[in-house]
This record gives structure tokens, C-alpha cells and sequence, in this order.
């Protein structure tokens, strides 16, 4: 009984008040020191080990479309399954970009969605028209339009396959730039 | 970093951009067919200059009143400074070259480094080997087959 009315009476004295004041405070200070390591050991994990991965996924991805606009015609279905597949790599890029590289990725990204966008309404267009051929309602239109139309959406493709490709120099780039800071 | 180091950074940055959009330009050029490459197998003395290289093939075009050289060649320099040399892997780095050329093939001026070189080269090499013809001349033939 005695050693806890003689704990009771030390915590209630002054100094371990003052004590406790100060170990809060030095206690608060170590948790936000802490906190922003943690934010910097993260940053520079992600800048060493995740932003070259990425970039590398999207040079290939890049690649990959230079091949396939080796043909177009026979390949706008690889095409639009390289531009998905690179759009989930730029996505997580940007994530964790900031500034003029974000803008950039950003750009690459609305430049796929309208190519998607593009190829969407145009595939909706021509099954109206099939149907519309097939009840006689509708001239099919001379090839050299056609052809007009598939250069300007090759043309979107170089657009994008370009803009991927400074984008990867762009942020190698940055990265070495960090590393001379 | 200093300022004046950015900047130089920003410049030399600017003029690959230009070299990175001409690629660009070849690689279209060629893929659309107005840019024509001929594959030749290299000369004695081109092969000289680089001992330690295998160059199997360099692609040469016409562009305007320039000549235009095209190869993928060892990169010792990466191989020098790799640990693959130490772990004693004899399998260097692949480097493309693009060069401009006189009419005796004697190099004028090279392209400096950028990614889309590979490009290029992928187009170059698709249109050398004629692909889009030789699928055409399978399918005639399988189709000959199936009518008799």
C-alpha cells in the first residue's frame, strides 16, 4: 500500500510534470523526424528502383508500337492493345511525378484515350454503315478516303509512340539530375 | 547542381530533341515506304575500324543528296565499365549507329544516342527482309493450292 501512495505522489510532483511536458514534445518531434524519413526513404526507393522499371516498361512499350507500325492496317488491334497496356505503366508513372513530367504524362494519356475514343466511334460508324450497305441506304465511300482516315490515326499512333519515347528521356533526364543533387 | 549546369543540360537536351524527332521522321519515312534501305554486307575496311565489334550488317538509303548508314554494332565502352567483364561474361551491349555518309561510304557525320534509334532499326530491318511481300506470295500460294 505504501509503494503505490509513494507512486502517487511522484507523478504528482512537478518535475515528473515537467519531465513528461518535455518527453511529449521531444517524443512529437523524433515521430515527425521519423515520418519524413520514411516519406524520403520512399521517394528515393521509388526513384532508384521503380521509376527506371517503369521507364524501361514504357520504352518497350514504345518498341513494341514501332514494330507494329511497321504494317498498321494488319496490326491496329496489336496497337490498341499496346496503347492499354502501356496507358496502366504511364498511369502509375504519373502517380508519382511531379511538375512538367506529370503534365507530359498526362498528355500521353489524353492522346490514347481519344485514339481509343476514335476507334470506338469509328467502329460503331461502320457497322451503321454495314447495315445501312446492306439495306441500300448507303454508297460504301472510295478507298482513297479510307485510306486518308487510317493515315491520320497511323499519324495519332506516331504522335504517341514520339511523346513516350521524350517522355523516357525526359525522365532519365531528371533522374541523373537527381543524382548529381 | 549550378544554374549555368541545368541550363547546359536543358541545351544539350533541346538539340538530342531535334536529332530524337528526325529519327522519328526516318523511322516514318520508312515505314510508309519513302525511304528505301539496301542491306550490304560490310567492307573489309569498314570492319578494320572496328576490331572488337561484330557488325553483321549495315543498311545504307538515299535521303535527298545525303547517304544515310544504318548499323548495330558492340558496345565496348558499356562492356569496359560493366561487371559483366569482371564476372568474366563476354557478351557486350548492342549500340545502333546512324550515321551520314559520302558516296564512298566514308562516315561525315554520326547521329549522337537516342532511344529512337531502336526503332528505326526494327523498321529498316522489316522492310529489308520484304515481310509484307512473302506472306502475300503465302497466302497466293495456299490459295493456288486450295482452288486445284
Amino acid at each position: 500500500m505504501e509503494i503505490i501512495n509513494w507512486l502517487i505522489e511522484f507523478f504528482k510532483r512537478d518535475e515528473f510534470t515537467a519531465f513528461s511536458n518535455v518527453s511529449s514534445v521531444v517524443g512529437l518531434i523524433v515521430s515527425i523526424i521519423v515520418f519524413f524519413r520514411i516519406q524520403k526513404f520512399e521517394r528515393n526507393y521509388f526513384d532508384r528502383f521503380r521509376v527506371p522499371d517503369l521507364i524501361l516498361k514504357i520504352e518497350a512499350h514504345a518498341f513494341r508500337l514501332a514494330n507494329n507500325l511497321n504494317d498498321y492496317p494488319n496490326f491496329i488491334v496489336d496497337i490498341k492493345l499496346e496503347l492499354a497496356r502501356s496507358k496502366v505503366n504511364l498511369e502509375s508513372l504519373q502517380e508519382k511525378m511531379k511538375g512538367r513530367t506529370k503534365k507530359s504524362i498526362k498528355l500521353i494519356l489524353n492522346q490514347i484515350q481519344r485514339y481509343s475514343e476514335s476507334n470506338e466511334q469509328l467502329n460503331q460508324l461502320s457497322a451503321i454503315k454495314s447495315w445501312l450497305y446492306r439495306l441500300g441506304l448507303y454508297r460504301l465511300r472510295k478507298a482513297g478516303q479510307e485510306e486518308l482516315k487510317s493515315d491520320r490515326k497511323r499519324d495519332t499512333v506516331y504522335g504517341i509512340y514520339e511523346s513516350m519515347l521524350a517522355l523516357t528521356e525526359e525522365v532519365s533526364n531528371v533522374q541523373k539530375d537527381r543524382e548529381l543533387d | 547542381m549550378s544554374e549555368e549546369t541545368k541550363q547546359s543540360r536543358n541545351d544539350v537536351a533541346t538539340d538530342v530533341s531535334n536529332w530524337f524527332s528526325a529519327v522519328i521522321a526516318l523511322t516514318k519515312l520508312t515505314q510508309t515506304g519513302n525511304l528505301n534501305w539496301r542491306r550490304i554486307t560490310p567492307s573489309e575496311a569498314f570492319r578494320d575500324l572496328r576490331p572488337d565489334g561484330e557488325v553483321e550488317y549495315v543498311y545504307i538509303s538515299e535521303f535527298k543528296d545525303s547517304n544515310l548508314r544504318l548499323y548495330e554494332e558492340a558496345d565496348i565502352t558499356v562492356f569496359k565499365n560493366s561487371v559483366l567483364k569482371i564476372l568474366g561474361e563476354h557478351r557486350p551491349s548492342k549500340r545502333i549507329v546512324l550515321e551520314m555518309v559520302d558516296s564512298n561510304l566514308k562516315n561525315l557525320f554520326t547521329f549522337p544516342q537516342v532511344n529512337a534509334l531502336a526503332g528505326l532499326l526494327s523498321a529498316v530491318k522489316y522492310q529489308v527482309s520484304d515481310v509484307r511481300n512473302v506472306l502475300d506470295d503465302i497466302v497466293k500460294e495456299a490459295d493456288l493450292i486450295e482452288t486445284k
